[in-house]
């Protein structure tokens, strides 16, 4: 377990009789590490041991090369953005990193001038002393994340940055996380339940699933896992029955079924991406007003399953 | 597995000035003081309850002439007077009864009186008016005769009399209690009596305002950080929960202290300050005594506050359970106390005259000791310290 900034081995985390964590080997290292996994996965309960909220069941983990139960001065080179929202509305950017920046033993001028730079990272330079109520959610977002980095940690913990956030606010977050080590220095563990999502962010990723890793590695590898198996995918139209001649032609698709009002039609491919990529040039070819297409599985449940057998 | 394709800048380390890691405390206190001073209903109570029981009687020390600062000005009647029993002592004003109050001797009732709680007589009862007896199940402090009570015997007290009705007589009353209020007549007392009551400490409002405000000011102060997880954001910062708690607790003593410090003080130094008297040094050791007072009632109710507000996560539930909470307690001892004395010391109030009456130099009803009260004020500050900390502990990340 050396060199890494986060190992963990047999790690098991229970409530009661549910299971948070079970059996949890792993070990990451600098730079950006995406944890993908559905609700309930064990995302939450590793980021919580992470930094030190709670305490192993069984086994052990060790971050940057301590044990964070009750650590103190390693809680002061973590900074951890939790997935909910606790933030203030009464409150404004600058009065919650005041109070954030006093929770770490900052103040004076120095924070002061701390909290502009931190609010300038995070682009919220112009909204600093705006009452956080008025807030959209990704500028929330940006505001919790500004909270655990103000202090500068080594290690960055962002649990579901990416939730409730509008796809503008999405892919600005997204910057904001890259920059924050590509440019910042800090190491940094993301989670959510969107594969794609966290694909964008870094090609490192750990799958969770049912409170163990079931996939650690490059992304890349990963897909290859679940490019296996078929992906439904969702779509409603008009001309459904032109649309699906063509969709014959793609390599990717496997198979197609009717709803039974032919209102939509599901269709099981092995690489989205690819169904993806050709669909706008088959909606032009067939001039057909696509209403709705969503993927069935992304909530990775059923890729989850894929990868587990 | 390693991260690959990001070019790392080294970390940059924080180059402010940190401090002491016991300041961080403060921090929690001041966002506890901040919150509750933009909060409505803590407004609410601190308004209102400056207003009925601090302005009026700050304004009373201004226009009314007194000699100086005393005693009695804040847990009222006499200065605190120990005479040996058989002494004899006229008295004028209100007079309340106390529900155990034992009378031996004999007496005359020319007027109406009316007690609530029991009053046992064992000698004669004599009187050209009526005798009422309203006994309820519990007593809220002092009982109080509404009517008029002539003595033209003699009344051997060993309890303790305390109220805001009248007593008159020409009768004499022995006592190996006290005598708490003032006795009007034309008779003779003979007690060994201290005589206290309708202080400005002492009134009552005081008491009860300040638990209004505990409730207030305790009902979100843990149960908030529950409903929306705001423990996070303190427990995974370097935050201990000793820190997480003291800082709580300081910052709602803050608070209550702008009720039952601050006043009384400001109400201590117009009665120097008006003073016509020369006798300051007594004034300056009873304006000490005052912030003691204010300091323990600032504080004593605010553990209980933390332990109910650290079970539930419900603001509501919270508020209500404190206030609830501490009236069982009254009521239990109003019970109970009918058949021991002891369990007077059940009831937060009484915990809070008492100690005042000994701080300022006064005694305890008869049958209570001081040590005893010691271990009750002990238990209700301790008790619930404890369990706060520990359900802290506990559910502050579900360690």
């Amino acid at each position: 377990m050396t060199g890494a900034i986060v190992a963990a081995k047999a790690l098991s985390k229970w409530y009661g009789e549910v299971i948070g964590l079970n059996s949890f080997d792993l070990e990451l290292h600098e730079g950006i590490t995406g944890f993908v996994g559905p609700n309930g996965s064990g995302k939450s309960t590793f980021f919580k041991l992470v930094s030190g909220l709670i305490r192993p069941s069984v086994g052990q983990i060790r971050v940057l090369g301590e044990d964070p139960w009750a650590n103190q001065p390693l809680m002061a080179r973590l900074g951890f953005c939790p997935d909910y929202d606790n933030l203030s509305d009464e409150q404004t950017f600058r009065s919650f990193l005041a109070f954030v920046g006093g929770l770490h033993g900052m103040r004076g001028p120095t924070m002061g001038s701390r909290i502009e730079e931190v609010a300038r990272i995070v682009g919220m330079g112009e909204h600093i002393d705006r009452r956080i109520g008025g807030y959209s959610k990704g500028m929330r977002q940006r505001t919790k994340i500004a909270g655990a980095m103000l202090h500068e940690p080594e290690l960055l913990l962002l649990d579901e940055p990416l939730s409730g956030t509008d796809p503008l606010g999405r892919r600005e977050i997204i910057a904001l996380v890259q920059s924050l080590h590509a440019e910042h220095g800090h190491n940094v563990i993301v989670s959510s339940h969107v594969l794609h999502e966290i694909e964008r962010l870094t090609p490192q990723v750990a799958v969770l699933y049912k409170g163990r890793a079931i996939a650690t590695g490059n992304i890349q590898e990963i897909r290859g896992l679940i490019d296996k198996h078929p992906h439904n995918i969702l779509v409603e139209s008009d001309r459904l029955d032109e649309l699906a001649k063509r969709l014959v032609g793609l390599p990717c698709v496997v198979s197609m079924q009717f709803s039974p009002d032919r209102t939509g039609l599901t269709v099981q491919v092995t690489r989205p991406e690819e169904f993806f990529a050709a669909m706008p040039g088959l909606v032009e070819a067939v001039g057909c007003r696509v209403r709705r297409m969503l993927s069935l599985d992304d909530d990775l449940e059923s890729v989850f399953r894929y990868l587990v057998g | 597995m390693r991260a690959v394709g990001i070019n790392r800048i080294e970390y940059r380390p924080w180059k402010g000035r940190r401090t002491d890691p016991n300041r961080r405390l403060l921090v929690i206190s001041e966002n506890v003081l901040r919150r509750n001073l933009a909060s409505k209903g803590v407004l609410l109570v601190l308004i209102v309850g400056l207003i009925l029981v601090h302005i009026f009687s700050i304004i009373g020390a201004v226009f009314f002439p007194h000699e100086a600062l005393t005693n009695a000005d804040m847990i009222g009647g006499q200065a605190p007077t120990v005479e040996p029993i058989n002494a004899t002592r006229n008295v004028t004003g209100p007079l309340g009864v106390d529900p155990a109050l034992l009378v031996n001797g004999s007496f005359t009732v020319v007027g109406d009186v009316s007690v609530e709680g029991t009053l046992t007589l064992t000698g004669a009862l004599a009187g050209n008016g009526s005798m009422v007896f309203a006994r309820t199940l519990f007593q809220m402090g002092n009982v109080t005769t509404q009517g008029y009570l002539s003595l033209e015997g003699t009344l051997t007290i060993d309890g303790t009399i305390f109220g805001k009705g009248t007593i008159s007589g020409t009768g004499h009353m022995n006592g190996t209690g006290m005598v708490s209020g003032n006795v009007t007549g034309g008779g003779t007392t003979t007690s060994g009596p201290t005589f206290v009551g309708g202080g400005y400490l002492t009134s009552g409002l005081l008491v009860i305002f300040t638990m209004l405000l505990a409730a207030v000011v305790c009902s979100d102060i843990i149960a908030d950080d529950m409903a929306d997880s705001s423990f996070v954001l303190y427990f995974s910062r370097p935050v201990r929960t000793i820190d997480y708690f003291v800082g709580k607790f300081t910052g709602a003593a803050l608070v209550m202290g702008l009720f039952c410090v601050l006043p009384p003080m400001v109400y201590a130094l117009v009665m120097l300050g008006t003073q016509t008297g020369s006798d300051y040094g007594g004034g300056l050791v009873i304006l000490g005594k005052t912030i003691l007072a204010g300091v323990f009632t600032a504080v004593f109710f605010l553990p209980f506050g933390l332990m109910v507000s650290s079970l539930t996560d419900r603001k509501a539930y919270a508020g209500v359970g404190i206030f609830m909470s501490l009236f069982v307690l009254t009521i239990i001892s109003g019970i109970f106390s009918r058949g021991s004395r002891e369990w007077l010391l059940v009831d937060p109030f009484n915990m809070v005259s008492y100690a005042y009456r000994l701080l300022f130099g006064g005694s305890l009803p008869s049958g209570l000791h001081a040590s005893h009260l010691a271990v009750a004020i002990s238990l209700v500050i301790v008790v619930p310290l404890i369990a706060a900390y520990f359900w802290i502990g506990r559910k502050g990340a579900g360690k």
